[in-house]
């Protein structure tokens, strides 16, 4: 019978493979930076967005009521609003009878443009026919809106406030 | 827009915490098992990976030093035998186990010979095995380590010892025929 001589401890003194200082060393700084650019850079990344964005919120003190009024009807109408529902919605909250339709289209394609409002064709198919499209108020919107009417009531409770108390 | 780790709550900190705690323990624990740089880095980034992304945090085990090391084994383990099982599939196109070779065939025999037995072993008896020989730690750190007795770990590690003395014969007699 052959002896068994296979010395197992020796075996895995020997050959077992061993990492040196500097495989680890180098491992740890590459994987390190590889893990911060896959998950953490893009989490700082979100945070200087949401910085930059709270830092440019729209002006809203060149929004009259009629820009408000409009904003109102697009966000009631939540997202289907068209440029006739909206009108008629702006002539409710506004309490007047008679809103321009012109003057509302107009202003819907300026706030587009401004990122206040978007929109979108109600037909896929037809997607050029600009009075066939549904408004939705964006956030950036939104903000502006709720900056308009603080200003209003601010000048409001100024104008209420006594001169002389 | 919402991040893996805003979801989970993961912080910046607390991974690299982590990760100068036990990454070196990680890389080497894949490295014994694969004798691939390479692919100890790889097993390396995905366990940390794996942690951001299930949401773990600091306290999320009583015994974070285990459950990383576990997991490297693992990893290792499994990536070892998808590249040795291409390999058999593919023959020639990527040596068998990655590594460079040291100048004496006699050698590279034995290390080839012993990693192919300590992929046939379990991942706990690995693990042990890797803890007491590579780190030098007693039964009594393992034991602690492990969650286990100190008699339990004697015993496996014994038992370890012995079938990776039998897979070694094995694969000897294997080349010898």
């Amino acid at each position: 019978m052959k002896r068994d001589d296979t010395n197992i401890d020796e075996i895995l003194k020997q050959y077992l493979p061993r990492a040196s200082r500097e495989d680890i060393e180098a491992a740890g700084e590459t994987v390190l930076k590889r893990i911060r650019e896959m998950r953490f850079q893009a989490e700082a990344a979100a945070a200087a967005e949401e910085k930059n964005a709270a830092k440019n919120t729209p002006d809203a003190g060149w929004l009259h009521d009629f820009h408000i009024g409009l904003l109102m009807a697009v966000e009631e109408l939540q997202g289907y609003g068209k440029p006739v529902s909206i009108t008629l919605k702006m002539e409710e909250i506004l309490e007047e009878p008679i809103v321009w339709g012109t003057a509302v289209f107009l202003n819907l394609l300026l706030m587009e443009r401004m990122g206040l409002v978007s929109s979108s064709a109600i037909d896929p198919d037809k997607p050029k026919e600009l009075d066939q499209r549904y408004f939705a108020i964006t956030q950036s919107g939104r903000e502006a809106m709720a900056k308009a009417l603080a200003l209003r009531q601010r000048a409001a409770d100024r104008i209420r406030r006594p001169r002389f108390a | 827009m919402t991040t893996a780790t805003q979801e989970t709550g993961m912080k910046q900190q607390e991974f690299e915490k982590l990760f100068a705690q036990h990454g070196e323990m990680v890389y080497r624990a894949a490295y014994s098992v694969t004798g691939n740089k390479h692919e100890a880095q790889d097993i390396q980034q995905d366990v940390f990976v794996m942690l951001i992304d299930q949401g773990r945090t600091l306290e999320f085990t009583k015994n974070p030093a285990g459950y990383l090391f576990r997991t490297a084994v693992n990893k290792a383990l499994e990536s070892f035998r998808k590249r040795k099982r291409r390999k058999e599939t593919d023959d020639g196109l990527e040596p068998l186990l990655g590594v460079p070779s040291h100048g004496n065939p006699h050698q590279d025999d034995m290390r080839e010979r012993l990693r192919l037995a300590i992929a046939k072993l379990e991942p706990e008896q690995i693990e042990i095995l890797l803890l007491s020989v590579d780190y030098g730690y007693t039964d009594f750190q393992i034991a602690k380590m492990l969650g286990k007795t100190r008699n339990a770990v004697a015993v496996m590690l014994h038992r370890t010892r012995a079938r990776l003395k039998e897979l070694i014969c094995r694969e000897r007699e294997v080349e010898n025929r």
